[in-house]
């Protein structure tokens, strides 16, 4: 095959120049959405004026002016034809129905966002020799979740899997600890399925990343509709007594770093590094106590309290011995987890137990044909 | 001992960064070109570029990361891209896909066919040399400039080049004969 081959044919169903700068438009509009919702829970000064905007009062006053004029013809022409209102009716006032026109609340104009439920499902039973995928862990977390645009993949997953999902937890988080989610048949945990669904029109684009960490939420709804529609799932929330961690400050100075502006925000929990250099990290930027208490629950496989006290956000590198270390931690030169944290942040882990909410599986049926 | 309800917490994601989103207008269409040519699909390419820069925006960037951005950043849209093709060819070991691919029911034509089975060998080719092929016939970028931008010396760079096309060549031909017997 000779060179120019290579580059036509690979060159060949590339898109065009515009449709290449859309799509990368579109894809940082909807990492800017997921961002917006955000922010508008974190930034409480959202009616403040930025500096600079004056503009931006002057437009608004215009826009105040023209409504207002429209009002008044609205409210004039009303008056001039003299309209019989029938006895006993309230006649809701011309000003009023022409302000809701204009904002668009209409019955007829308001925009009614799209059900949370897909437009078209498949469920079929899955292969019993299938399973695997990326991520599989035991039994009742294995199988593959594709999540494309408009369209919900999941091949050879069981019904316990897809639960854990559809609440944005941790399948192997969840499966050890078998208290967090429990209840139903036992089939809910080995029988696999394979569902394909499409999302309607108008529904929001989601990554695989976005429905495994829970930041999915229509999706979420979605594969809970059809759990409850076509599984007919019923589950309620509970409170029990669990075997958990309380982060507490430990004895001597606090050795935490807060964050500060400038710094680098995000997380990580998993091992890096090869062979004798590998070694176990916690790292976080601008987080706080209950973020790191959630990371040392995906570290120690345990529901982890905060009960440090401490307010504010830090950054922490927290390095330690691989956890699933075959031949032992103290064979290594990195400290265990516990003895880290105490002495690379001034906290520990206390064991201790404590009520926790818990998803209780009252009822589940095995799907019914397409 | 004292009793605490505790309540099971849910993940939210950083915000896009200034810093991210210059990034993202300077290499996003390298990103999404390259996993367009990988995927063959411009919708997998979509997802490859989101979860890149979700990925980045949800995690600690590491501090050699700012060292050689396009570096990264073209690496992870390689990797990315390969790991979609591979799940997708897992998901029709195990599932019927008909039901929502429509386009099977046509016949492709000879070049579709050819370009869907340079598609299908470039998935068995190693990461490194899928890079290596793509910034050279996609991205038209000299051996130098490559050797560049991946940290490489120009010879190994030509090597590559050429033991990867004469690779493609071969796995066009088994495949194409597979395909006659």
């Amino acid at each position: 095959m000779r060179e120019p081959d290579i580059a036509r044919l690979l060159k060949e169903p590339l898109p065009s120049k515009e449709q290449v700068e859309l799509a990368c438009e579109r894809v940082l509009q909807r990492l800017r959405f997921d961002t917006v919702s955000e922010q508008n829970i974190q930034n409480d000064d959202v009616f403040s004026t930025p500096p600079g905007f004056h503009w931006v009062r002057l437009v608004a006053g215009a826009m105040a002016g023209i409504l207002l004029v429209l009002i008044s013809v609205t409210v004039f022409r009303n008056a001039r034809s003299g309209t019989n209102i029938p006895a006993g009716s309230i006649q809701e006032p011309a000003y009023l129905s022409t302000l809701k026109r204009a904002l668009g609340l209409t019955r007829q104009e308001r925009q009614v966002p799209p059900p949370s439920v897909f437009e078209v499902i498949s469920v079929r039973p899955g292969d019993p020799n299938g399973g695997g995928g990326r991520g599989a862990g035991a039994l009742s977390c294995g199988g593959d979740i594709q999540v494309e645009p408009h369209r919900f993949i999941a091949t050879n997953v069981t019904l316990y899997r897809l639960i854990a999902l559809t609440y944005g937890k941790d399948c192997i988080f969840l499966e050890q600890n078998a208290d967090l989610l429990f209840g139903g048949p036992e089939w809910i945990r080995s029988a696999s399925f394979v569902i394909q669904a499409l999302m309607p029109e108008g529904s929001p684009i989601y990554t695989r990343a976005q429905l495994d960490l829970g930041t999915a939420p229509q999706l979420q709804d979605m594969i809970r509709n059809l759990l409850v529609s076509r599984f007919k799932l019923i589950l309620h929330t509970d409170m029990k007594e669990m075997q958990v961690y309380f982060l507490m400050p430990a004895r001597g100075t606090r050795k935490l770093t807060p964050w500060k502006e400038g710094d680098r925000s995000g997380g990580f929990v998993g091992n890096a590094g090869r062979g004798d250099d590998r070694s176990f990290h916690i790292i976080g930027g601008k987080k706080s106590m209950a973020d790191l208490a959630i990371q040392l629950e995906d570290a120690t496989g345990r529901t982890v309290v905060d009960r440090t006290g401490i307010t504010g956000e830090f950054n922490y590198d927290i390095r330690c011995a691989p956890l699933n270390n075959p031949i032992g931690a103290e064979s290594l030169s990195e400290p265990s987890l516990f003895t880290a944290l105490q002495e690379q942040l001034g906290l520990k882990l206390e064991a201790s137990r404590a009520p926790v909410q818990v998803l209780v599986i009252d009822r589940a049926e095995r799907p019914t044909d397409n | 001992m004292s009793m605490t309800t505790v309540t099971m917490p849910g993940i939210k994601g950083p915000p896009i960064t200034p810093e991210l989103e210059n990034l993202f207008r300077q290499h996003s269409q390298l990103v999404y070109r390259t996993a367009c040519v990988v995927t063959g699909s411009p919708a997998d390419a979509e997802d490859v570029l989101q979860t890149i820069f979700l990925r980045l925006m949800r995690r600690t960037i590491p501090p050699h990361f700012y060292k050689a951005p396009e570096r990264y950043l073209y690496k992870a849209a390689v990797n990315a891209s390969l790991n979609t093709i591979r799940s997708r060819q897992r998901q029709v070991l195990v599932g019927d896909t008909s039901f929502f691919d429509a386009s099977q029911d046509t016949p492709p034509n000879l070049n579709e066919a050819v370009i869907k089975q340079l598609q299908k060998a470039i998935a068995t080719l190693s990461p490194r040399t899928t890079e290596i092929l793509i910034l050279r016939y996609v991205h038209d970028y000299t051996e130098s400039e490559i050797a560049r931008l991946l940290g490489r010396s120009r010879g190994t760079i030509a090597v590559t080049l050429f033991r990867s096309r004469n690779r493609l060549r071969k796995l066009l031909l088994a495949s194409s004969a597979g395909e006659n017997r």
